[in-house]
């Protein structure tokens, strides 16, 4: 597989999967070629995936190791239990990368998806069930008509949010980060709870459209 | 204290994609996305956006030794064990065996007949609270007991179909009410039934409620 490098502009170029749009990884400037982490992260976690290559591994953690914990921070936990769950998130990294699949899933979303079910882990003393793509047994294909590129790239989605009314953008955001429900949302705004709904539905009826428009 | 069940599938999905739900809410969740693709799909999108909060995020100061901890720890790895296969349970997808092999007890797992026909293997996990989880069996063409809810209830088709008083439900497919006035008896088609249900409340049938109404009418 051949990836857009960082000096062919993407117009002339482009990459063989639309989740390699980034042609090059969040943060890493021009200069920054040692330890391959010019290269995206899709194809970084490809590498670590295939050959257990470390170089690659290192420039993922560099670059997301330090988002992660940020993001970990905003749920309450302390400086250590961050850092612990950062590991914890790696230490999956480098175990399953074989089956991280880029046309299906930007490096971002990926991470995003072993970040949450590790802080779950980490608060809860039970068995945590979580959907793996291991588990698909197929009962109901998608609706055709329906259906929007399974990859929702990283760059289009930007755009898509970008887009968006600057309540609608918040509210989205906050869901992902109050482990409330939408009833605490509408108390904490201020706002009806039938208008914290009613935006939400809104916000995300616009990233559908959005991802369909780009798609044909 | 009990945050209410999401009552759209929307909002299931979405509460799922940000690590909102309880144990059971998101074993629903998981059976769902294992048996529909659509669902998969509307999963895809809300996961994006949370791949896009993380993008966004600042970076903070890691300790210097957070990174050789790491790699420490991928050189002592020790060899992931192969999950058992699951207990005997036809048509029952993935997530649920996960829950049946690593949380319950051969002991625990019975199944309770609950009226002719109609037979229940309760899955309440985690019970903080009056939320339950069970599997429920219909017998080809026969019915459950007429009941009203409290609360929401979700049902998700794992094999077969149900008609009810709202239509009818195939494999794959999630039905949830939140209208307590709503009053049903699912029937179960000519292949019988397999759903995972999950109620905010215990159910209410309605032969109590009836029997109830009489004796205070005496």
């Amino acid at each position: 597989m051949v990836y857009a490098s960082d000096t062919i502009p993407f117009p002339l170029a482009p990459p063989p999967c639309a989740c390699l749009k980034n042609s090059m990884a969040p943060g890493a400037t021009q200069n920054d070629t040692k330890n391959g982490s010019s290269l995206p992260p899709e194809e970084l976690l490809v590498r670590i995936g295939k050959d257990k290559d470390r170089k690659a591994f290192v420039a993922l953690f560099s670059h997301y190791a330090p988002r992660i914990k940020s993001f970990l921070l905003k749920y309450g936990m302390d400086e250590a239990q961050a850092e612990e769950i950062v590991q914890n998130v790696f230490v999956t990294v480098w175990e399953k990368a074989e089956k991280y699949d880029p046309q299906k899933a930007a490096a971002s979303t990926w991470l995003f998806t072993i970040a949450r079910n590790k802080r779950i882990d980490a608060m809860r003393k039970d068995k945590f069930i979580t959907f793996d793509s291991d588990m698909i047994s197929n009962t109901v294909p998608a609706p055709e008509k329906e259906t929007y590129a399974e990859t929702v790239t990283v760059e289009k989605l930007s755009k898509a949010i970008d887009s968006l009314p600057k309540e609608q953008a918040a509210l989205l955001r906050m869901s992902f980060f109050e482990d409330k429900p939408h009833s605490e949302i509408a108390e904490e705004t201020n706002l009806p709870l039938g208008t914290v709904k009613s935006r939400l539905r809104l916000a995300l009826n616009k990233l559908r459209n959005f991802m369909k428009r780009e798609d044909t | 204290m009990t945050r209410p069940i999401p009552t759209t599938s929307e909002e299931l999905l979405m509460a799922y994609a940000a690590g909102r739900l309880n144990t059971m809410e998101s074993l629903l969740a998981a059976t769902l996305l294992s048996v529909n693709a659509a669902a998969r799909q509307q999963l895809a999108l809300y996961e994006a956006q949370g791949g896009h909060v993380l993008d966004e995020e600042e970076p903070s100061d890691l300790c210097h030794s957070c990174l050789e901890s790491v790699l420490q720890r991928i050189d002592d790895q020790p060899v992931r064990a192969v999950p058992t296969p699951c207990p005997d349970m036809p048509g029952v997808p993935e997530p649920l065996c996960t829950l049946l092999r690593e949380c319950m007890t051969p002991d625990s797992l019975c199944w309770k007949a609950v009226s002719p026909g109609m037979e229940c293997l309760p899955l309440t996990v985690d019970c903080a609270g009056p939320q339950q989880l069970f599997l429920m069996k219909l017998a080809p063409h026969e019915s459950a007991p007429s009941h009203r809810h409290d609360g929401t209830e979700i049902t998700l088709v794992l094999e077969g179909y149900y008609t009810d008083t709202l239509g009818r439900h195939e494999a794959g497919s999630m039905c949830i009410i939140t209208d307590n006035r709503i009053a049903h008896s699912p029937r179960a088609g000519d292949k019988g039934c397999l759903c995972l249900v999950l109620t905010a409340q215990p159910l209410r049938y309605r032969v109590i409620r009836q029997r109830f109404f009489t004796i205070f009418r005496r």
